[in-house]
């Protein structure tokens, strides 16, 4: 998971949506402990509280709940949740994507092929081809 | 030992004032950090970021003003306060001929508590050699012993000066490290000053950007950034907006582009942009903490 | 306060080796002058190797007092100069605690010549005869003495006040030479220019200079 300081989406939101991803891709599986507090924050070098608060927002989306005592676990929906919701980081980063076109002057539909460009080189496991 | 107010603010600044000849170096500072919380002091060279940790620490006086450090009072009695504070100067003049298992023991010494097992731990964590005499230590590795004799006391208040300067990447993310593992093991108030603002962005949930010795703003890093947004707009030609919406921190007209960034978002403010003579397009831009940073700082410069 | 102790000390290092230079320095000249006598030990008289040692005593108690003057600068200037004042004023340490120690190891650094040098000058002046009364020897001791003392206090409290500790050396070893100087230059002077005299303002001043020196050192804030 990769905190990006410099840009402007929240840190505690980032690594929600790391956890979302990592949840989604099966890093982390329904019913599993997540790392402690202390293991993610010098894991992805942030202060826990901010850890504190992903894990609220997650808890908040129902995506985790916590067992007093034994930690945090992934709901057992939480997969499927996870995939519905890593739409949000996915609409986030597309939002900034429009944004610097349409700085750039760019039409939607310029965008719109550009987007189904970049949909065909990127295969379907994340890699590109070519 | 009982602290006075164990439930008070870990920090406490009130009308802090330092005057050095004809400069006033702190103007007036007040300001709280919670217990717990992690400060970002920010600002840029000759703000009064070092004044005012040093006035902390009781190692400069105060023109005007008062400090108290977990409820005690920084003048009356400074010493009660470096033992409870942990501190990490901007530079380092450990005793140079001492050896680093030397230094520790001297710290040791001076103070009630210390945590041997904590300062082994980090000794190897950061992999200094006990034997080495301190003349021949890199900065990173200096800055790094400064951290394990400011932390291994055991203190409820950090003080770091500036401890990222002059460091390699590497020495910067063992540094934080060992910044986060004294917060996630004993919850301490930390306040960090520093030009590395990826790092503050990193460590801090509170920050106050310092100018001239007065703070131009402070509050939870992340509502910072979302009420804070750039509006960027495109004038006409020869058309000269007169009027900025409230809360207008710095503002920029290049060519056709008006650029203001405004504190306190709303979507009125936006509209009122818009509905400015002279505006064609006007697009909203959120904004990362060096860019505010740098907003903030233009801002003081060019109003008077 | 071991800590504290060990620290003072070898900050003062350099001052210990140049204080032992001196103590010994004037030994190894009377060595060396009497090098002939100790050899043909049964045809030289003794005395005059007696009066080489006696005068070698009080020569090294004289040029030791020069150590007081190192150890006075270079106590509180010393740590400002290479800024571990710094490091120094962040511990949890009291501003006394500080001045304790560093008023012992001058006291231990100059009690050293005056332990070794009477004891020797006292039993060799009951051994063999000399050639000035026990007064006046003890008029001379006093002169040492107080001269020891104003090198010291004057450097200390130029170190208490500046952060050089080369000035504030030179100026303790300067003072002395105000009661004398203008007195060997014929200018007249307020007061008779006997030994008793010089050794009631030295004594004085030195007085004097500490208190200044110390209180200074206990209220200053920054390092």
């Amino acid at each position: 998971m990769r905190i990006d300081p410099a840009g402007h989406v929240p840190i505690y939101l980032q690594i929600a949506d790391g956890i979302r991803a990592a949840v989604a891709a099966g890093v982390y599986r329904p019913g599993e402990v997540l790392p402690s507090l202390r293991a993610m924050a010098t894991e992805v070098h942030v202060n826990p509280n901010t850890v504190q608060r992903a894990y609220d927002e997650l808890e908040r989306q129902g995506l985790i709940y916590s067992q007093r005592g034994r930690g945090l676990f992934v709901a057992e929906r939480g997969d499927l949740s996870a995939q519905s919701r890593a739409g949000d980081g996915v609409r986030r980063t597309l939002d900034e994507a429009i944004r610097a076109g349409q700085l750039a002057g760019m039409t939607a539909t310029q965008l719109q092929d550009l987007f189904h460009a970049a949909l065909a080189s990127v295969g379907q496991d994340g890699s590109k081809s070519s | 030992m009982i602290s006075p107010a164990q439930d008070g603010p870990a920090i406490e600044l009130v009308g802090l004032s330092k005057r050095f000849g004809r400069t006033m170096a702190v103007n007036n500072l007040s300001l709280t950090i919670p217990r717990g919380s992690t400060f970002g002091l920010l600002g840029p060279n000759g703000a009064g970021k070092s004044t005012t940790i040093r006035m902390l620490m009781g190692m400069l006086s105060f023109t005007a003003g008062q400090a108290r450090v977990l409820g005690i009072d920084v003048v009356a009695d400074a010493v009660q306060v470096k033992q409870r504070v942990g501190y990490v100067p901007e530079a380092h003049y450990i005793y140079r001929w001492m050896r680093i298992r030397e230094a520790i023991g001297f710290c040791k010494s001076c103070f009630y508590t210390w945590n041997d097992q904590m300062c082994r731990e980090m000794l190897e964590l950061f992999g200094l050699d006990a034997e080495q005499k301190v003349k021949h230590l890199s900065k990173g590795m200096l800055t790094k012993l400064a951290l394990l004799l400011a932390v291994s006391h055991e203190p409820e208040v950090l003080l770091l000066d500036e401890p990222l300067s002059g460091l390699d990447p590497v020495a910067r993310e063992e540094f934080i490290d060992g910044v986060l593992r004294a917060i996630c093991d004993r919850g301490q108030t930390v306040l960090i000053s520093s030009h590395m603002l990826d790092d503050v962005r990193r460590l801090a949930d509170t920050v106050g950007i310092l100018y001239e010795g007065q703070l131009l703003l402070h509050g939870n890093l992340d509502a910072l950034l979302t009420s804070t947004k750039r509006i960027c707009a495109t004038l006409r030609d020869g058309f000269q907006p007169k009027q900025t919406p409230p809360g207008t921190v710095w503002q920029r007209i290049q060519g056709r582009e008006w650029t203001i960034t405004v504190r306190d978002f709303a979507p009125e403010k936006v509209q009122q942009v818009q509905a400015t003579e002279g505006v064609e397009q006007v697009r909203v831009v959120d904004l990362g903490l060096e860019e505010l940073f740098k907003d903030f700082v233009r801002g003081q410069r060019v109003s008077p | 306060m071991k800590w504290l102790l060990w620290k003072d000390y070898r900050q003062n290092r350099l001052v210990v080796f140049a204080g032992l230079f001196f103590l010994l320095a004037p030994y190894a000249i009377g060595l060396w002058d009497g090098r002939a006598m100790i050899y043909e030990r049964a045809r030289a008289p003794e005395g005059r190797l007696i009066e080489i040692f006696a005068i070698a005593s009080v020569w090294s108690l004289a040029i030791s007092q020069v150590t007081f003057a190192l150890i006075g600068g270079n106590a509180i200037a010393g740590e400002r100069v290479d800024r571990s004042a710094e490091f120094l004023y962040a511990m949890p340490i009291t501003r006394r605690k500080l001045l304790a120690s560093k008023i012992v190891v001058a006291l231990a650094i100059a009690a050293v010549p005056w332990l070794i040098d009477a004891p020797v000058f006292w039993y060799l002046a009951n051994v063999g005869a000399l050639a000035r009364g026990r007064l006046e020897v003890g008029e001379i001791f006093a002169v040492i003495a107080t001269t020891g003392l104003i090198f010291f206090s004057v450097a200390w409290v130029f170190s208490s006040f500046i952060a050089s500790p080369t000035l504030a050396v030179c100026g303790g070893l300067v003072t002395p030479l105000i009661p004398i100087v203008p007195e060997q230059l014929g200018l007249p002077v307020p007061f008779p220019a006997t030994r008793l005299w010089y050794c009631t303002i030295c004594l004085t001043l030195a007085l004097v200079c500490f208190g200044v020196g110390t209180w200074h050192y206990l209220r200053r804030v920054e390092p």
